[in-house]
């Protein structure tokens, strides 16, 4: 042990200039990161801003069991689990798909328009997107004219909540597609071309290189990004939800941290102690599934996070 | 060669300058305060010793003031710092104040999170009634001050005076221990109705109908729209105007969707047999088509676009930026657009009309609260700044702005000038007034009826001021004052409020979009009462009402 340290001592010291680099980080992540998880403890308090961290009364895990027992329990982790898995489930492979067609473009000029024009969805303001949105899905919307060309009935579909998730799905997907496949463009330009050489000799066509070079050389860019993807699992960001939401449609859309948000800063009776439990409640549960997702991923093709 | 080096180095040694500068601007205001500190316990020590109003040249005394930057505002200034009239009144009062502004739109939310980490400017203007356990708590919290004592010493020798002369008033910004939180804004004779329902005159003409004043009315008014003029959604709401705060329909059948009085009973309108009637009356006009079928998911710009557009004949909205703004906007598309307020809904004719968007005499945003971040040294300074607002000489300033820029004499009365109401640089009125006034916000000061007057240009707007407010005293009956349950009930009642208002308002959209058939009303009322203990809620709002009026 000591002898341990003592390595670590002159490694420091040779190599102090890479490790002074390094500080800044190490700081930021101390002091914004690490730091505020300490808050976390007015979970288990009755936390009254007058009173402070050390002044407000302990309770143990009344919160939790409130939150358990709350209401809408059920109906906002159904949600947010259901808006996650469809996310993963229909975004990822959209984005590697996109990836792929991509990849096979061989006119450079023609390969970045498209992709540029694919990424700047990504720049507008959630906030104009889900305006455009709501306009588009109004009864006499653009999207629902189409949808009821189609056959479907001429109504808000923003006021169905059967709807909602497919369309906050495929809007997510519409807007970052373009963006997700930076990282598998990046994976795909680093396998070795002669690869692809080898298999033109043997005679393979685009699609059987595609299958048996890209992907597998892709796979372990894929396995990481769905086990942090696995990580956000309880997390669906509440601004979307805020803006899109509307009485007919809340049964459907409303996440746990749009139910937080409710409760804590939206409220005119921030219920602090109650929201950090649930936001708490969630953290943990991500860790899981991230820890969890990392096992399989290693035990199905021996590649994980960590 | 040797001149390439002089020149990399003075350049890196300019970086440097300019990094350095860009720290120190951020942090720049620290020591200045401090300065103002010391500078002003001077002052104040030299006046507390006289203990009259001095004549000598007072010393500049710097406060800190957080206020919500009004959206009219935020049109022309970025703060309250740039507005003219406010400069004014700092040099009046020998004061140097540096105002803080919330985000827009996050104003509870920064609130919230200034009381977390309790980083406080001397003067906050926030509706202090609804902080946790009412603004008593907030003085117990060691939040703000309890202005009671520095009243009495004579600090606010004109906010004194309206509290005296105006004892309803004083009831409003008492406790029940006789603390006073804050300066208010108050309405001395002035407008309490400013919204209501609004009607398209020129296609009441087209169908040769008069102003609907019963349900029946409208009823025959919306279906003539629908069938003679073919107008797509005759009645175009949001969803707070359909089953929410501005649902004055349902006053027609002597209910409110909220909390409301009954013979000095609080009242959770939505179990209400009455709330049932309305429901059964607006679930039919939403599947005939009477009401706009996308209601539960527009916004207030949605509104404007039907009306403006002519797919509506009618909706919820303010004398200034419905009437006004859509009036002036059809101006040139659509110039036989005319809009007017008509009379809150009634079941019979006669019948009077008590539920309206009635506000009290003193306005719940915008109180303006010392702080306990106030040095003792300074409250007397930030008392008589915040009671000039109440003064003749305020209240002129605070209601038209700067003579001679934003206003002129006219024999005797202030008019608002060319500045204001034809705007050189295109603002329009309500922008030009946000931007030489703070007339239209709720703030510090009193609220000028001459403002309402001269700010309503259009006819049809004086109009509905005149209509609506015409009889307010029943509205007094029915609506709930800004009370303040204990804080342990407030919690509690939080709690309860936020799961029964996510239950009515979505069970409410069910049956009016008949999803869910209003015979099974009783199984939701039963819901309520079993599942959501709305009978506990009532319980703590009448406890905290009847505290309210033995005060």
């Amino acid at each position: 042990m000591k002898n341990k340290w003592k390595n670590l001592k002159r490694e420091m010291k040779k190599n102090r200039q890479l490790y002074f680099i390094v500080l800044p980080v190490v700081l930021f992540y101390i002091i914004f990161r690490y730091g505020p998880m300490y808050g976390s403890i007015i979970a288990f308090m009755d936390y009254r801003p007058a009173k402070g961290f050390f002044g407000s009364d302990w309770v143990g895990l009344k919160h939790f069991s409130k939150f358990f027992n709350d209401t809408y329990f059920l109906r906002v982790i159904r949600n947010t689990i259901l808006i996650s898995v469809y996310s993963i489930v229909f975004s990822m492979p959209a984005a590697i798909i996109f990836a792929l067609l991509i990849n096979e473009i061989r006119n450079s000029k023609f390969k970045k328009t498209v992709q540029t024009i694919s990424y700047l969805p990504h720049f507008v303001s959630l906030v104009v997107i889900c305006g455009m949105l709501k306009e588009f899905l109004g009864s006499d919307g653009i999207i629902t004219s189409i949808f009821s060309f189609l056959g479907g009935e001429r109504k808000n579909l923003l006021m169905v909540p059967e709807y909602y998730k497919t369309i906050h799905v495929a809007s997510g997907i519409w807007q970052t597609v373009g963006w997700n496949t930076i990282i598998y463009l990046s994976a795909m330009s680093s396998i070795d071309q002669e690869q692809y050489e080898a298999a033109d000799l043997d005679g393979a066509g685009r699609f059987a290189k595609m299958r048996y070079i890209t992907i597998p050389c892709i796979l372990p860019t894929i396995t990481i990004m769905f086990i942090m993807k696995l990580g956000q699992v309880m997390s669906v960001g509440y601004e979307k939800i805020l803006l899109l939401s509307n009485t007919a449609n809340r049964e459907a859309a409303q996440v746990i941290s749009s139910y937080v948000y409710d409760l804590s800063l939206g409220a005119s009776y921030p219920q602090y102690s109650y929201s950090s439990a649930v936001g708490l409640f969630t953290s943990v549960i991500n860790l899981l599934l991230v820890t969890l997702g990392n096992k399989i991923c290693k035990m199905l093709n021996g590649s994980g996070l960590w | 060669m040797k001149n390439k080096q002089l020149w990399k180095s003075l350049s890196a040694c300019a970086l440097a300058t300019v990094l350095v500068a860009g720290c120190l601007t951020g942090c720049g205001k620290e020591p200045a305060n401090n300065e103002a500190t010391s500078e002003s316990k001077v002052a104040s020590e030299q006046s507390t010793e006289t203990a009259q109003p001095t004549e000598e040249v007072k010393e500049i005394v710097e406060l800190t003031y957080w206020s919500a930057l009004d959206a009219n505002t935020q049109a022309s200034l970025t703060s309250f710092n740039d507005m003219e009239m406010l400069k004014v009144a700092q040099e009046v009062m020998s004061v140097d104040i540096d105002f803080t502004h919330p985000a827009s739109g996050t104003e509870t939310e920064q609130f919230n999170l200034k009381m977390t980490n309790l980083n406080l400017e001397d003067v906050m203007e926030y509706s202090w009634g609804s902080y946790p356990g009412g603004a008593s708590q907030a003085i117990a919290d060691g939040i703000i001050i309890d202005l009671a004592p520095y009243i009495e010493k004579g600090y606010a020798p004109n906010y004194k005076k309206i509290l005296d002369e105006n004892p309803h008033i004083a009831q409003q910004v008492t406790t029940d221990k006789g603390e006073i939180w804050a300066f208010a804004p108050i309405s001395l004779n002035s407008v309490d109705v400013t919204a209501g329902y609004i009607i398209r005159e020129d296609f009441l003409k087209e169908v040769n109908m008069e102003s609907p004043v019963t349900i029946a009315d409208w009823e025959a008014v919306l279906t003539a729209f629908k069938e003679q003029l073919g107008i797509e959604k005759p009645l175009t709401l949001q969803t707070g105007g359909l089953i929410g705060v501005n649902s004055y329909f349902a006053g027609a059948f002597d209910t409110y969707p909220g909390y409301y009085l009954r013979d000095g009973k609080v009242q959770y309108g939505y179990i209400d047999d009455n709330y049932k009637e309305y429901l059964t009356t607006m679930a039919k006009w939403y599947k005939d088509g009477l009401i706009d079928q996308d209601v539960f998911g527009n916004d207030t710009k949605t509104v404007s676009n039907n009306i403006l557009t002519d797919k509506s004949g009618a909706f919820f909205g303010y004398i200034g930026s419905g009437i006004g703004t859509i009036m002036t906007n059809a101006k040139e598309t659509n110039p036989d657009l005319s809009l007017i307020g008509t009379s809150f809904p009634v079941m019979k004719e006669g019948d009077v009309a008590k539920y309206m968007p009635y506000s009290w005499n003193v306005k719940a945003g915008g109180q303006a609260a010392i702080t306990t971040k106030c040095p003792e040294e300074k409250i007397e300074a930030a008392m008589a700044y915040l009671d000039y607002w109440y003064s003749e000489e305020g209240s002129l300033l605070k209601n038209f702005g700067v003579e001679g820029l934003s206003y002129n004499m006219v024999n005797g009365e202030p008019q608002y000038s060319d500045e204001v109401l034809k705007n050189p640089d295109g603002l329009s009125i309500a922008h030009a007034l946000g931007k030489y006034t703070r007339a239209s916000q709720a703030t510090v000061g009193l609220i000028d009826r001459r403002y309402y007057e001269q700010y309503y240009q259009i006819p049809q707007q004086v109009d509905a001021m005149n209509l609506w407010n015409a009889n307010t005293a029943p509205a007094i009956e029915v609506k709930l004052p800004s009370i303040a349950p204990s804080e342990a009930d407030a919690e509690e009642l939080a709690g309860l409020n936020a799961a029964l208002n996510t239950y009515v308002q979505e069970e409410s959209t069910k049956f009016i979009m008949g999803l869910r058939g209003l015979d099974e009303f009783d199984d939701f009322v039963a819901t309520l009462k079993n599942s959501y203990n709305v009978e506990r809620a009532l319980e703590i709002q009448q406890a905290a009402y009847e505290a309210y009026i033995s005060k």
